[in-house]
């Protein structure tokens, strides 16, 4: 563990009386109220709490806050810093089986719970992986490997580009039969996009997987999520990087996922992974994967090309009413390389746009569209408005999901400059970011209330 | 219910001499209007649910690498749990699908006021923590719980009954047996979630009577808040037992207090006996090593058997299992409660981690099952018994019966040591069976998705100044002002229906015995009967007042009247007294008194005509006024003098 601030958490106040008394975390304390005597051991303090209070973990389990001017004394009689051991497996890897690289990329689908201050610990070694786990060793021989410990919202493309290579190393040189990816679920659909470009001719399965539920907590989703993910590098013959995530509510399967077609609908529900404007590629659960469709790329012997080329001066911007112009111009004028818009419907911004965006595109900016409603293709030859914007230059998007068309477009700037290249890439379905037709039944979003609708929920368990 | 207890009930042990202590716990529903943690109403469903998730639980793993040993057992069981919902009722924060919103403000307040009550120190900060449950009871897995107050003390006679701690949490999801089968349980989520305190006493009861006046002491105040929930199981008392050379057993489901002292004479006289087996089997000098994990696939001894739960077993591809008991001959039929041997204790274990339901063992007469002499002398031969030792048979599904047999051999083990620390389920009768192993603390702690939440001192002072009267001085006052058996006042107190029973004499007059049998012993004898009483709220029972006090309906029709609103509560009273059929006064007796008021007026009508109707009406209704509705009266008024209108 790193060396950490002894008082840690505590400011002002709290700070002064602690350091008066000559006690720390972790202290064994005997605080003297003038109401009462309190002994047990003191805490970290969140960091967003207040500089008024002590946080003491009582001999009970319990923890609570003392009012710092209600101190009188405190006294150490004693030290108990924390203490990290690695459990001893039941089970130990099985090594003729199938060998899937475990790749963390960060999130919290493997960690471990300290009891006394709730602090939740990365746990990514293989003993841990197992005893936690140990129904992986009956699918593969899954082998844990930490890449870096990143909370979901600071990943950063050029991330993208060492995941990238490092499976690419796995595959091309270890010969991994697949790869599993733990990754936060807050960006993961962006990842899986990069990666849907950048790893090119892949061979094998490459499944990304997080949890909506961390792994300290009995409740969590990230056990059965690395069960099927696993199951699907392991078993399955797609050679595409997929999201592998909970279908429903309950523990019941999971969905695999295109990952350019893949997005985060929901803040916190285990089956907030959605495929948009299409169906999943298939489901697993319980050993078992029932795929939805043929149209996935096979497992073929060849090597992975890691093209990770790509330009980083790219923005994503939603339209609204009220949007300034400014905004645009500010990007130009920092040297932006492209800009993606998530415009309104069929893809539209407000004429008030226009010269600002005119401007950019004979500053050699490319501007890319596609929709808010994440559903559905652009069609800007239908009003007046699409129709001028593609006079202007603006390169329409398909059905391609704001967030893919962003990543795709970075990818592509990192590849050419050249005008017609550009707009022919990007116009061009290269990862399944692009399909030809919407299936009807590749938009439900079904309302409750509806008596039909209602009777359907009852029965998803 | 239960057997009858004398009061003048003459001491079975002496308490002193036993090193004898007990504590209590005491759980109280709080009568919030929303849950705990989210803002969904905290209201019981009887209709079928409206959807259902499924889920599988896991242990979590310590910093220390290691996994909780009450955890493991859940997670062993290898349970599905399915929970049911309501659309209107349940939120996705029930589902574990949303993070907790900030705890009811009005839950804190109650539960800093109960723990003032109970003369507490309140802390100066909530740190909302977590508590691990495995069995699904909680769908997060953990229950959020806080600790409010600190250092209390309850009296009685003359002593200081220590209150260590008051807690406020969230109540867990309902057990539904009805749907619940073998491993796959369900649970309705209705009551998960509504907040609850929960009272722990310090170790201070020397004698059983103690423990029941402490008990009873801790319900009033509880009842005195007026904000606890009314009803059956709203409040729930465990008590935790220890003699010197025994174990804390912690002591649940006790629903009266007349049960209190059985129940813990019984677990004395359990741990007595256990103490005496230890002895025993110390004379004899069985060692824990003896007792080895060696089960015996016997499922062919008994391929041909009559045993008719067993051919049941085999029949469906279950296997037989058994395990010899070194030293043990006699030890597993040694009677340790009325009716309960060790067997009896081995076969909770496995009652309570298996899906099997019981073990055979031979300090029964395995004939009675069936079992012949030749099987048995196989199944000797087999395990190699020999005189000194005991044979416990399981059978069922092989892997459950493996881990049926690894707990009887942890049981047999833990008998050589003494008495084991553990959670007890009461009987009606007093006697108990095993539930679980103690927790230990590993379970708990801190809830990361809420920050500390402050309690400033003018928050408490507020609540200190809107503290109620001591119920003990309310019951005294109760009695002597309104002429009633201090008995009553008391019960009216403990019910939380006091304040209610002010109010409607305050307001309607109405005779004091009246209300408080209405209260007390009509609502008792009606959820005999089967009757949801639970639905009626104060308000239901202020208008039953409040149209008895205006004489629309005798006091006989009490019972009816709250028979037909518990089971329609949310109609209006009128509807209620129509479907009850209930009129003070008949048809034929307004039609008689209408025709007599009329008769004396003839002359005002053949004078004023139809303009008679509204002095007349005045005449009648002084007279039927609250015996029958207004619309009734002007129809019959209207009526009659039509007919003598016509004849003139």
């Amino acid at each position: 563990m790193p060396e950490e601030d002894p008082l840690k958490g505590y400011r002002g106040k709290a700070r002064q009386i602690l350091e008066k008394f000559g006690v720390k975390v972790w202290s064994v304390v005997e605080i003297t109220t003038k109401k009462a005597v309190l002994r047990g051991i003191i805490l970290p303090r969140y960091e967003y709490a207040d500089d008024k209070h002590i946080t003491l973990k009582l001999p009970t389990g319990y923890n609570i806050g003392i009012d710092v001017a209600e101190i009188l004394n405190i006294k150490e009689i004693g030290y108990e810093p924390g203490e990290y051991k690695l459990p001893k497996p039941e089970v130990l890897p099985d090594k003729s089986k199938p060998r899937i690289p475990f790749l963390g990329c960060g999130g919290t689908i493997a960690c471990r719970l300290d009891y006394r201050s709730g602090a939740v610990i990365p746990a990514l070694t293989p003993e841990e992986l197992y005893s936690m786990v140990s129904e992986l060793v009956e699918i593969a021989y899954v082998e844990p490997r930490l890449l870096f410990s990143l909370l979901s919202e600071n990943m950063r493309p050029e991330y993208w580009v060492k995941i990238a290579e490092e499976v690419a190393k796995e595959i091309n040189e270890r010969g991994a039969h697949g790869v599993v990816l733990a990754h936060g679920t807050d960006t993961m659909s962006f990842t899986s996009a990069a990666l849907s470009f950048m790893l090119r001719n892949l061979p094998v399965p490459v499944v990304m997987v997080g949890s909506q539920r961390s792994s300290d907590r009995p409740s969590s989703d990230a056990a059965i999520n690395l069960i099927n993910a696993v199951t699907v590098a392991a078993k399955s013959d797609i050679a595409e990087v997929t999201v592998c995530m909970h279908g429903t509510s309950s523990d019941n399967y999971s969905l695999i996922h295109r990952g350019t077609r893949v997005r985060k609908m929901h803040s916190s529900r285990r089956d907030a992974f959605r495929t948009i404007g299409d169906i999943p590629l298939g489901m697993v659960s319980n050993g078992k994967i029932i795929m939805f469709t043929n149209k996935y790329r096979r497992r073929t012997d060849g090597e992975v090309v890691a093209d990770v080329k790509y330009e980083p001066k790219v923005s994503l911007l939603y339209s609204y009413p009220g949007f300034d112009p400014e905004i645009i111009d500010f990007l130009v004028d920092k040297g932006y390389k492209g800009i993606v818009f998530a415009g309104t419907g069929l893809g539209h911004v407000g004429d008030y746009l226009f010269d600002s965006i005119r401007r950019a595109i004979e500053e050699g900016v490319f501007i890319v569209m596609t929709t808010q409603c994440l559903w559905g293709f652009v069609g800007m030859n239908v009003y007046e408005t699409g129709r001028t914007l593609l006079r202007m230059g603006v390169i329409p998007g398909h059905n391609m999901l704001p967030e893919v068309a962003y990543v795709k477009l970075m990818w592509v700037l990192g590849h050419t400059t050249n005008p017609d290249e550009v707009r022919k890439l990007i116009q061009t379905n290269i990862a399944g970011e692009i399909t030809e037709g919407e299936p009807y039944n590749g938009y439900v979003v079904l309302q409750g209330g509806i008596p039909e609708v209602d009777k359907l929920i009852e029965k998803m368990l | 219910m239960g057997q009858k207890i004398s009061s003048t009930r003459s001491s079975k042990f002496d308490y002193e001499k036993l090193g004898f202590k007990a504590g209590l716990e005491i759980h109280a529903q709080l009568d919030t209007k929303t849950k705990l943690f989210c803002r969904c109403p905290a209201q019981l469903r009887t209709d079928e649910p409206h959807f259902y998730i499924k889920r599988f639980f896991r242990p979590v793993m310590s910093e220390l690498g290691e996994f909780d040993k009450a955890m493991l057992r859940e997670y062993e069981k290898g349970l599905t749990i399915i929970y049911e919902g309501w659309n209107d009722t349940t939120c996705t924060y029930e589902l574990d699908e949303t993070p907790p919103f900030p705890p009811s403000d009005e839950a804190v307040d109650i539960a800093i006021l109960i723990s003032l009550l109970l003369n507490c120190d309140i802390v100066d900060e909530i740190h909302v923590c977590r508590k691990n449950y495995l069995d699904g009871s909680v769908p997060c897995g953990f229950q959020r719980t806080m600790l409010i107050g600190i250092n209390g003390y309850v009296p009685i006679n003359g002593k200081k009954i220590g209150i260590q701690y008051v807690y406020l949490e969230e109540d867990a999801a309902r057990k539904d047996d009805e749907k619940s089968k073998g491993k796959t349980i369900y649970y309705k989520l209705d009551r998960l979630g509504i907040p609850l305190v929960e009272i722990v006493t310090a170790p201070d009861m020397r004698t059983p009577e103690e423990v029941v006046e402490a008990a009873r002491r801790i319900g009033l105040l509880l009842r005195a808040s007026g904000k606890t929930r009314r009803g059956l199981g709203t409040i729930r008392q465990d008590i935790n037992v220890s003699i010197e050379g025994g174990a804390r057993v912690e002591l649940k489901g006790i629903q009266l207090l007349e049960m209190i002292p059985v129940a813990i004479d019984m677990e004395i006289a359990r741990q007595l006996e256990l103490l005496k087996i230890r002895d025993e089997l110390t004379k004899r000098g069985v060692k824990e090593e003896d007792l080895k994990e060696d089960f015996f696939d016997v499922t062919d001894v008994f391929k041909n058997t009559k045993s008719k739960i067993i051919k049941r077993v085999i029949k469906s591809g279950g296997k037989v299992y058994a395990v010899k008991l070194k030293g043990f001959a006699g030890i597993l039929g040694w009677e340790i409660q009325p009716n309960r041997r060790f067997g009896t204790e081995l076969a909770d274990r496995v009652k309570a981690y298996t899906t099997l339901r019981g073990i055979l063992h031979t300090d029964e007469n395995l004939k009675d099952y069936g079992i012949s002499d030749e099987e048995l002398q196989k199944l000797f031969k087999i395990v190699q018994k020999g005189e000194q030792d005991a044979v416990v048979i399981v059978a069922g599904d092989a892997d459950e019966c493996i881990r049926a047999l690894r707990y009887v051999v942890e049981r047999a083990r833990i008998a050589i040591r003494g008495v084991p620390s553990e959670t007890r389920g009461v009987h009606e009768d007093g006697t108990s069976s095993f539930q679980r192993e103690l927790h230990g603390q590993a379970r708990l702690y801190p809830d990361t998705d809420m920050p500390p939440i402050p309690l400033p001192e003018d928050r408490i002072d507020k609540i200190r100044k809107s503290l109620p009267e001591p119920p003990w001085d309310r019951i005294k006052r109760l009695a002597k002002e309104y002429e009633i058996d201090e008995q009553f006042a008391e019960e009216l107190v403990k019910e939380g229906f006091a304040d209610l029973f002010e109010e409607v004499i305050r307001e309607y007059k109405v005779p004091s015995m009246i209300v408080a049998t209405t209260l007390l012993q009509t609502t008792k004898a009606l959820s005999r009967d089967g009757i949801p009483v639970e639905n009626l709220t104060d308000s239901h029972f202020r208008k039953l007042f409040e149209y008895l006090a205006m004489g629309r309906f005798a006091k006989e029709a009490i019972p009816e009247i709250l028979t037909h609103w518990a089971k329609n509560p949310d109609i209006p009273i009128d509807d209620v007294l129509r479907m009850a059929g209930v009129r003070a006064m008949s048809l034929e007796e307004l039609e008689r008194i209408v025709d007599e008021i009329v008769s004396k007026n003839i002359e005002l009508i053949k004078s004023r005509r139809e303009r008679a109707f509204k002095p007349l009406m005045g005449d009648v209704m002084r007279v039927v006024r609250g015996k029958i509705d207004g619309k009734t009266v002007s129809e019959v008024l209207k009526r009659k003098i039509d007919e003598v209108l016509k004849k003139l």
